[in-house]
Formats: C-alpha cells, sequence, structure tokens
C-alpha cells in the first residue's frame, strides 16, 4: 500500500472530468468559429460581390459618357468629311481636342479594316488590336486591353453615310480608378484590376486554395496582409485578354468584431477549466482523504494492532468508517477470544503448553538475574484415562482444577497434556528442590473429592531446575516431561531432572530404531541357556537370553537396550517378538526330540498393564503350545511397582496355565511372606549367591535356607551362575530343582541347543562323561 | 433623287456616267446631302419646300448619299458605263433575258453585302437558252434605324 493513495484518484477524476469538459467545449467553439467564418465570410463577400458590381456600374458609366462623346464626334460632318478625306492632321486635333475634354487615355480613329487612320500618341501602331468586336450599326462600350492595360473602350461607328470606321477612345483602369471605388465601399478595402498572367497567376492560385470562404472568397496574402479575396469578372469585348477586378478584404479587419468574442469565450473556457479541475481536485481530496484515513487504519489492521477511523459525517463514508471501526472491535475480540482458546484448555480453562512455553520465553531473561531457583514442577495424574472414563469429562476437569490448586495455590497452573499439570514455582536461595517436591507430592496424592465421590490420586512429580541451566522453553518442557515419565517409569513419586541422569532421548530413538529393524534383519536373536534337572542330569529347560549384535556398535548388552526399551515404550513390542520367537523355538525343540520348558523374562513394566496377559494367552493360543511349559520370569519390583495390577495379570496368567517364576531372588527387598501371596511356581535364586557358593558358606547357608523357604511354600527352585562342579554339587545336596551357569553351558544360539542338548542328553546317561564334561 | 419623308425617293438609282441628277427637297425641313464617294464627292444645303439642284456624275462607282442633319438618310447612285444595269424585285429577282448571249462580267450590288464596296464580281458566260441561275448573297442585318434600298 503506497503512503500517498490520493495520488491515484485524485488526478483521474480531474482528469477525466476536464477531457469532458474540452469535449463538449472543443466542438462548441468550434462551432462558434465556423458560424463565425461562416458569418464573416458571407458578410465580406456581399460586400465584395457589391463592390464588385459597382465597379463594373462605374465603367459602364464612364462608358457611357464617353460613347456619348464619341457619338458625338462620329456624327460631326467636318469630322467625318476630315475621315472621309483621309486629313489624319485634322482627326488628330480633334482626338486629341476630346481626349483632353473627357479626361480619357487615348483616342483612335479606325477603319473597317482595323487599320489605326488617326491616333492621340498611339500605344499601337497599324491594326487596331479587337476592332472586329466594333459594330458598324452602334457605337459600343466596353472593356478591354489595350497593350496590356486594362482600359474602358468606346467605338463609335463613322458613318458617311455608310459606316467607314470607328472613332475609339480608351480609358486606362488605372488607380485613379479603384482609388475611387474603394473610396466608395462601406468596407475597407484594396481595389486592384489585373489582367494577363498576373490575372491568371491569382486565378490559379486561387482555384488550388480550397476556401472555407465559399466559392467567391479566397483567402491570400495580398500586398503583404493576409486577405479575403474576391475576384469579379470584367465584361470585355471579344478578343480582349481578360480583365478582373481584384478585391482584397484585411481578414484581421474582417475578424476584428469576432476575435473579441472569440477570446472571451476561450478565456471563459480556460477558466471553466481552471475551475473544474479545481472542483475536482478539491472534491476528490474531500473523497480520497477518509478513504486515506481508512486505508491506513486498514494498514494498521493488517500489521495486527487496533485500529479505528475518526470519521464522524454522514455520508457513504462515515457508514463506511462506523463499520470498519465496529469490524475492527470485532476482529479484536474474535482475536482476543481466539487467543484465549489457542493458549487454553477448553476443559479446565487452564492455560495450556503453548501458554506456558510463552511465559518461559517471557522469563528466560528474568530468571538470570533472579535470586534462588526457578522451578518447573509438573505433576501427571496417574490412571487418570480410567478416571475419566469412570466419572465424566466435567468431574474429571474438576479433578484435575483441584490438582492444579494443590500443585500452584498461587501461582499459574497449566495444563500440558491430558492428565499433567504444570506450574513455576520460585524457590528461595536456600530452599531444597527435593524436598519442597516431596512435600508438595503429599499435598497433591490426597484422595479429591467431587460431587460425593473421593477419587484417590496417584500422582508423580517431575522437577526442572531452571536456574541449573540454559533452557530454551520448549526444551524445558520437554524435559519436564522427561522427568515425569522417569519418574513414572520408576515408580518414583518425584524425579528431578539432570542431565546426567537422562538418557539422550535422540540417541535412544534412533537405538530403538535400529532395534525394530534388528528384530526384521535377524541382528537380534533369541539365545538359549539350559536349564539342567539336577535329578535327571538332563536339559529340562531353557531360559532365553536377548542378543543383539549392531551392525556398526558391535554387541549391545541387553540391559542397555531393554533398559531403554522399557523407557520408551517399546517393551510390550520387544517380548512380544521374543515370546513368538521362543514359542517357535520350543516346538523346533521338542520336534528335535530335545522338549523343554521355555522360560522368558517379563518387564515389569508390562505388567503394570492389563493388555499383557491377553497377549500372552493369545500367543500361546496361536503356537498351540503347552502354557504350562512356559514359564514367565517376573522381578521382585516389578511386581513391587504396581502390585495391584501385577498380582491381576499373574493371576490371569496362572489360570491361564502358564508357569510363573520369580527372578533374581535375592536382590530385592522383598519377604517372602509377601512373595507367598503371588501365583508364582519357582523361583530363581540370583547368581550373585550361587556364583562363590563352593567357597562361601554363608552364601550356602542363605542358598539352602532359600531353598527350603521356597520348597516349604510349594515352590520349585532354580540356581542361576552354577560356574563349577562343586556348586552343582551342593545345589544337588540341597535338593534345588535346576541349576543354571557356565558349567553347563552359555546361552547359545537354537541350532547349537539343539547340538548341546542332544549331545549332554546322551552322555548325561553316564555319570563319568558328565563329569568330564563338566570339568572342561 | 428627292427626299420625301426623311427619305431619299428612291433610295437607289442607276445613272449612265454623265448624267446629271437633281435632288429636290420635297419636305419641310431643309437637307445637307452630301456624297464622301470617290467617284463624286459634294455638299448640297437644299432649302425646304421644292427646291432643287443638280450634281452631274460623270465617273463610274457607286455614290453613297447621305444628310448631314439626318443620318438615317442614305442613298445610292449607280454611276455606270453598261447599258445592262439591272435592278431586283423585292423578292431579289432579276429578268435578264434582255441581255444578249456572250461572255460578261457579272457585279451584284445591294446595300448591306458583306464585301469591299458591296460588290460581288463574277465572270459569266450567257448562252440564248439561259437558265434560271441563283447566288447566295450573305449581308448584314439591316441598320437599327431602319432604311431600304
Amino acid at each position: 500500500m503506497t503512503t500517498r493513495p490520493s495520488w491515484r484518484f485524485q488526478p483521474k477524476l480531474t482528469a477525466y472530468f476536464t477531457a469532458l469538459f474540452l469535449l463538449i467545449f472543443v466542438p462548441t467553439i468550434l462551432t462558434v468559429h465556423g458560424a463565425v467564418v461562416g458569418a464573416v465570410s458571407r458578410s465580406v463577400e456581399r460586400e465584395l460581390l457589391a463592390s464588385g458590381a459597382v465597379f463594373n456600374r462605374i465603367i459602364a458609366l464612364q462608358a457611357s459618357q464617353l460613347e456619348e462623346t464619341a457619338t458625338v464626334l462620329s456624327s460631326d460632318f467636318g469630322f467625318r468629311s476630315a475621315v472621309a478625306t483621309r486629313d489624319v492632321a485634322t482627326i488628330e486635333s480633334a482626338l486629341t481636342n476630346i481626349v483632353a475634354r473627357l479626361d480619357a487615355s487615348h483616342g483612335y480613329v479606325v477603319d473597317l479594316e482595323g487599320e489605326i487612320l488617326a491616333s492621340t500618341g498611339s500605344v499601337m501602331d497599324g491594326r487596331f488590336a479587337f476592332s472586329e468586336s466594333f459594330s458598324e450599326d452602334a457605337p459600343i462600350a466596353s472593356a478591354g486591353v489595350l497593350d496590356g492595360r486594362p482600359s474602358v473602350l468606346v467605338a463609335a461607328p463613322i458613318t458617311a453615310p455608310l459606316t467607314v470606321g470607328w472613332v475609339v477612345f480608351a480609358l486606362e483602369l488605372d488607380e485613379a480608378a479603384t482609388a475611387e471605388l474603394e473610396a466608395l465601399s462601406p468596407i475597407p478595402l484594396h481595389a486592384q484590376v489585373l489582367t494577363g498572367p498576373e490575372l491568371n497567376e491569382l486565378s490559379s492560385l486561387m482555384r488550388l486554395e480550397q476556401s472555407e470562404y465559399g466559392q467567391m472568397l479566397s483567402e491570400l496574402d495580398m500586398a503583404g496582409t493576409r486577405s479575403l479575396v474576391h475576384v469579379e469578372d470584367v465584361p470585355v469585348l471579344d478578343g480582349s485578354l481578360n480583365i478582373g477586378l481584384v478585391l482584397a478584404h484585411s481578414k484581421s479587419v474582417a475578424f476584428q468584431p469576432y476575435r473579441q468574442m472569440i477570446y472571451f469565450i476561450l478565456l471563459l473556457g480556460a477558466a471553466g477549466i481552471g475551475l473544474l479541475a479545481l472542483g475536482c481536485w478539491l472534491v476528490a481530496k474531500r473523497v480520497t482523504r477518509p478513504l486515506s484515513a481508512l486505508s491506513e487504519a486498514v494498514a494498521l489492521l493488517r500489521d495486527g494492532q487496533r485500529a479505528s477511523v475518526g470519521i464522524t459525517s454522514s455520508d457513504e463514508f462515515g457508514d463506511l468508517a462506523a463499520g470498519f471501526n465496529l469490524m475492527s472491535e470485532e476482529i479484536a475480540s474474535r482475536e482476543q477470544a481466539i487467543t484465549r482458546m489457542a493458549l487454553h484448555d477448553g476443559e479446565t480453562g487452564l492455560p495450556n503448553r503453548r501458554a506456558l512455553e510463552g511465559r518461559l520465553k517471557e522469563l528466560c531473561v528474568v530468571t538470570s538475574t533472579a535470586k534462588g531457583s526457578m522451578l518447573l514442577i509438573g505433576a501427571r495424574v496417574k490412571r487418570f484415562a480410567n478416571v475419566r472414563a469412570a466419572i465424566g469429562y466435567a468431574l474429571s476437569a474438576d479433578v484435575l482444577n483441584t490438582v492444579a490448586k494443590r500443585l500452584s495455590a498461587e501461582t499459574e497452573c497449566f495444563r500440558l497434556t491430558v492428565d499433567t499439570l504444570a506450574t513455576l514455582h520460585t524457590l528461595p536461595a536456600e530452599g531444597d528442590p527435593s524436598a519442597y517436591c516431596q512435600s508438595l507430592h503429599k499435598a497433591i496424592n490426597q484422595a479429591v473429592a467431587v460431587d460425593a465421590l473421593s477419587i484417590d490420586m496417584d500422582v508423580v512429580i517431575g522437577v526442572v531446575d531452571l536456574s541449573a541451566g540454559q533452557f530454551a522453553p520448549e526444551k524445558a518442557v520437554q524435559s519436564l516431561e522427561l522427568a515425569i515419565d522417569l519418574a513414572s517409569g520408576k515408580g518414583l513419586p518425584v524425579f528431578e531432572y539432570c542431565e546426567d541422569r537422562i538418557p539422550d532421548p535422540i540417541k535412544t530413538l534412533t537405538l530403538m530404531g535400529a532395534m525394530q529393524d534388528a528384530m526384521k534383519t535377524g541382528d537380534l536373536r533369541l539365545h538359549y541357556q539350559p536349564k539342567i534337572g539336577t535329578r535327571s542330569g538332563k536339559v529340562e529347560g531353557v531360559e532365553g537370553l536377548l542378543r543383539w549384535t549392531h551392525p556398526e556398535l558391535g554387541f549391545i548388552p541387553p540391559d542397555t537396550f531393554v533398559e531403554l526399551a522399557e523407557e520408551t515404550g517399546h517393551i510390550a513390542e520387544l517380548t512380544e517378538w521374543v515370546l513368538d520367537r521362543a514359542l517357535l523355538d520350543q516346538r523346533r525343540f521338542a520336534e528335535s526330540r530335545v522338549p523343554v520348558s521355555m522360560a522368558v523374562n517379563v518387564s515389569g513394566r508390562l505388567l503394570a498393564n492389563d493388555l499383557f496377559a491377553s497377549f500372552a494367552i493369545n500367543a500361546v493360543d496361536r503356537h498351540k503350545a503347552d502354557p504350562s511349559e512356559i514359564v514367565l520370569e517376573i522381578t521382585e519390583t516389578a511386581v513391587m511397582e504396581n502390585p495391584e495390577v501385577a498380582t491381576r495379570q499373574l493371576e490371569r496368567l496362572r489360570d491361564a496355565g502358564f508357569a510363573l517364576a520369580i527372578d533374581d531372588y535375592g536382590t530385592g527387598l522383598s519377604s517372602l511372606s509377601y512373595l507367598k501371596q503371588l501365583p508364582v511356581s519357582e523361583l530363581k535364586i540370583d547368581k550373585s549367591f550361587v556364583l562363590a557358593l563352593a567357597s562361601d558358606e554363608q552364601d550356602k547357608l542363605l542358598v539352602k535356607s532359600s531353598i527350603d523357604l521356597a520348597h516349604s511354600l510349594g515352590l520349585k527352585v532354580t540356581a542361576e551362575g552354577v560356574e563349577d562342579q562343586a556348586s552343582f554339587a551342593a545345589l544337588q545336596l540341597f535338593g534345588c530343582e535346576y541349576a543354571q551357569g557356565y558349567f553347563f553351558s552359555k546361552a547359545i544360539s537354537a541350532d547349537e541347543f539343539i547340538e548341546f542338548a542332544t549331545r549332554w542328553n546322551v552322555e548325561s546317561q553316564s555319570i563319568e562323561g558328565q563329569q568330564d564334561r563338566a570339568v572342561q | 433623287m428627292s427626299q420625301r419623308d426623311l427619305q431619299f425617293v428612291p433610295g437607289t438609282l442607276v445613272v449612265p456616267v454623265g448624267s446629271s441628277v437633281s435632288f429636290p427637297n420635297e419636305d419641310d425641313t431643309g437637307h445637307h446631302v452630301y456624297s464622301f464617294s470617290d467617284a463624286k464627292r459634294f455638299d448640297l444645303r437644299i432649302i425646304p419646300g421644292g427646291e432643287s439642284e443638280s450634281v452631274m456624275f460623270d465617273q463610274v462607282g457607286t455614290v453613297a448619299i447621305g444628310c448631314n442633319i439626318h443620318d438615317a438618310m442614305v442613298g445610292f447612285i449607280h454611276v455606270v458605263d453598261t447599258p445592262w444595269a439591272l435592278e431586283s424585285d423585292d423578292a431579289g429577282r432579276v429578268d435578264w433575258s434582255s441581255v444578249p448571249a456572250g461572255n460578261y462580267e457579272l457585279r451584284i450590288w445591294h446595300e448591306r453585302l458583306r464585301e469591299r464596296g458591296q460588290t460581288l464580281t463574277f465572270d459569266i458566260e450567257l448562252a440564248d437558252d439561259r437558265a434560271e441561275e441563283t447566288y447566295e448573297l450573305n449581308l448584314r442585318r439591316a441598320r437599327r434605324h431602319g432604311g431600304r434600298y
């Protein structure tokens, strides 16, 4: 948008109307001019034609005067006698006498043959030029050109008594004649008598000049003056050159009376154009001023600013301005609503994640100068989906609002995700974030009363100390969520974010992606460690163990990627893959005549999810396997994290026929009395108690008592980490059912296992062979 | 050749050379009869009332006679030396049966003939059994103020 919009409409309107005016004015002035030219030329033509007629009349008068005298002379007896007797001297004296009296130019006596008998100092010699035109019967009077001089001529026959010749008088049409005419004319004119080449030249000039003044007038330069010219034919005798009377009237004089009028009209037109242009300019300005104001306001509005125009006129512009102002206000209020919607959660009315990020952005500068530490604290209501499903959206929103109030009584509380709330808390310099959060957790983790219901709260808290490092707002929120995830994953009430404690999420994701690929490519394999029955000495079972050789990173310890899978939610997928693989291989082992029970480790994370039991049952059905030959190994801690769900799942699995084993027994804190409540059938003693069993008496005692206790609870026992004959012997002595360890074999591939088990079972027929083997 | 009612009567007169012609004035006005013709020049002032003057024509030729007082009065006297001079009737017919056969010079004169001296000249041979001949005459128009042969 230009800053000077008035530069466009204003000149356009002005030019338009000026052009319109000219469109009317120019034809008008042309019409007036045409009318003036017509009137002037008609009037001049009339005057010039009249003058021409007058001139011819003057000539006729002069001629008749001459004729009279010539007739008198020709009738004079003495003159006739002189002519008859060719008395030239007498004739000439008579002619001279008459010429002088008449003020004529010349006198002649011409005989019938045209011979000049006598003259008054003739301009011609011999024959008279056009005597053929003379009449023998009567005098003639006309004009003619004598020796190049236009003249009035009179020829009277001389009868004696028959015509013997003519007496001729000539009166030259000189300036005196035209001067008389000029004096007689009512309009000032310049008269000139022309003949011969001069006349012809003028006539052709006039023919060439296509005159706008009609047939009789032409516009020519006469004597240096632009003039309106008319040529009057003067009647001449046959045989004479033509004579023209050229009448010229000065054009400027002719137009003098009209020029003023034309000038006045032109002046009027110019003034009209000026006024019109000025008027248009002002009107356009009046129009464009409010438009400019509107345009500027629109520009402001477009840039997101509030804009209004102060036009209060009651015309269309006023309406437009009022409309615009209304629109501007509505846009502003709508914008406010949209902003509110964008930054608030509709359900609870709490500001949302974006609002938190905005707040963090604002704080970015402030925190660096603030004393003490700024904590970003997040609380997640566990199983919120269940709560919401039970009590509905409205009440669950009330629950969240209550939690929000507990989380931050004074400051603002944000809803990050469906079940996660967050707040910012400034802790004094001497405060301990951990202690504060623990107390906060206690406060929040109270049952919430809504609509006469009391709902138990299970909340985990994550903390990010914003003062600890430079956090981008997004990073801070992300870190908070990670902290909450970790708290939840590790079963801790509070988890404080700390760079060192957090696996690099990017690396993790990459590794998990690679793990998924590895499932397909075969880089991820399930190896099997044999379980030897202490009574039979044969291979009675296997424990499936994951082995992953990454094409670039090499061997990746199971603990690393299993933990990652647990934290990133890939554990279910991994366990499913393991279960499938194990069931396939179990069938293969059976087909290879080494039927074994198959032990598979189940992540504690999976026990917290009701879905696992269903999946495991489905898998067994799908593979048509015997669940009693499947041992699901779980850790004590996995059960303790979420005892209710875990117990429920374990019971389902037991009811479905699965054998359940407690793995890594002895590392946890659980008591046997607690284990008694679990529907397990087997106990696996952690290898840390078994490795030095042969030498360590205390371990022996612990292992023996554990085995005894287990037996007393009806559980079978497997000892892991058996690495020597002595330990194996001890375990046999203690009545331990199964032994597992490097003494027999490390975890090996399915093919290797089939080979191993086949050989072992054959060899175990002899104790010696078995012992030889074990010694190796 | 008398002057009667401001006219010469007769208007045309043929006379043999050496004849004398009298000019009696029968009008009440005077006449000034003159001739500038080469054949005979004269100038007679004739008082009114029967007075007559005679002029002797001793030279062959046509003599145009006018009156200086009355320009309209024109008369012609042809002075001839031939016996064969004939005047036509009003229809322009001439009976030349009396003229004997032989070779002649024929001269036709008319007052208004467009020829020098108002005379046409032919060489003709007249036989005894002569036929009627027609001659076209190119005449000027009659004078304004009338006049006659």
